[in-house]
């Protein structure tokens, strides 16, 4: 960006010369580029800085645009395992009622500032102190990572799983079996769209109507259905579904 | 969370393999997804995560399960 701003800079400073050493025709226009110049200085610095500043948006997709990034910083905070939710201690769930819910960004509350309004965290209100909903919901994770993810739980086994699941938890087993969604957002971005906020958020304004559909025109949604309609990639898929149902019934089973 | 209609087959089937492993304990979100208007269910039009609208329509699905396992 710092490019950007020199070379502005010096186009400004160019027409300041021309008008005070110019002559006649040459040093009025100078003067009224002028007027121009700081116009559209002060108009694009001014967004700039608002966007930079104030602006917070759970766009799409929200880590990679710099409002995003404003988003998570503002309202995303996470416990020491990394989940969006309260520092839970093995005292806290001893001799409650202990719900895991589990699931991906859905659960973990993406695009909801205040993480009291989540299911889980209405449920936890609602069933009182005689509970603890512990949430593990993780942004972008699938059916292996959950069921790790109830595995893992250092602090109790639960009483309740509350599993939630989208069509895309079968992306793992597509894409390990070689079926594949080619996004259509290029990896490589130009260094004024990273780091300039007003530049940013233009390009993924404009980008997103199309960041769903594949450059064979292929939807990310009719991607997830194709996997769902191989018989090997779901079978695959059913073996994971089948190991978080196995976890669920050891624990209910102990 | 923009069109739950198209994909009710197939979360029809994962509800059916659950079931086959003894879970019919399911709540389907697609008919309460499809009952409210998309400007209210999801978070704006630049984000479609579930809004805190849908959220509390799934914790009051939830809630009679849940409280009546216990």
């Amino acid at each position: 960006m710092l490019p950007v701003i020199g070379l502005y800079l010096l186009f400004g400073a160019g027409l300041l010369l021309i008008n005070r050493r110019g002559h006649g025709r040459a040093s009025t226009v100078a003067g009224g580029l002028i007027v121009t110049w700081v116009t559209v200085g002060a108009l694009v610095g001014g967004a700039e800085l608002a966007l930079r500043c104030c602006y917070a948006a759970s766009d799409t997709p929200m880590q990679w645009t710099r409002a995003g990034e404003n988003w998570i910083a503002r309202y995303m905070a996470f416990n020491s395992l990394g989940y969006r939710d309260r520092e839970w201690t093995a005292e806290d769930l001893a001799g409650k009622t202990v719900i895991f819910a589990v699931g991906d960004s859905f659960t973990e509350g993406w695009g909801i500032e205040d993480p009291a309004l989540r299911f889980p965290d209405r449920l936890q209100a609602r069933l009182g102190s005689g509970y603890a909903v512990v949430n593990l919901g993780k942004g972008g994770s699938s059916t292996l990572h959950q069921t790790q993810a109830v595995m893992d739980y250092p602090y109790a086994k639960p009483d309740i799983i509350i599993w939630q699941y989208l069509l895309n938890d079968i992306d793992v087993a597509a894409i390990s079996n070689g079926l594949v969604w080619e996004s259509p957002i290029p990896l490589e971005r130009p260094a004024l769209i990273e780091e300039s906020h007003l530049a940013n958020f233009i390009y993924w304004r404009l980008f997103r109507q199309g960041m769903f559909l594949s450059p064979q025109g292929i939807s990310q949604w009719a991607w997830l259905y194709s996997a769902y309609d191989d018989s090997f990639i779901w079978s695959i898929h059913a073996q994971e579904i089948d190991r978080m149902v196995d976890y669920a019934d050891s624990v209910a089973r102990a | 969370m923009e069109d739950p209609v198209s994909s009710v087959p197939y979360v029809d089937r994962v509800q059916q393999h659950l079931e086959s492993l003894g879970h019919p304990d399911i709540v389907k979100l697609t008919d309460a997804a499809a009952a409210m208007p998309i400007e209210e269910r999801v978070v704006s039009r630049a984000d479609a995560h579930p809004s805190a609208a849908f959220n509390a329509v799934v914790a009051d699905l939830l809630y009679p399960l849940i409280a009546g396992e216990s």
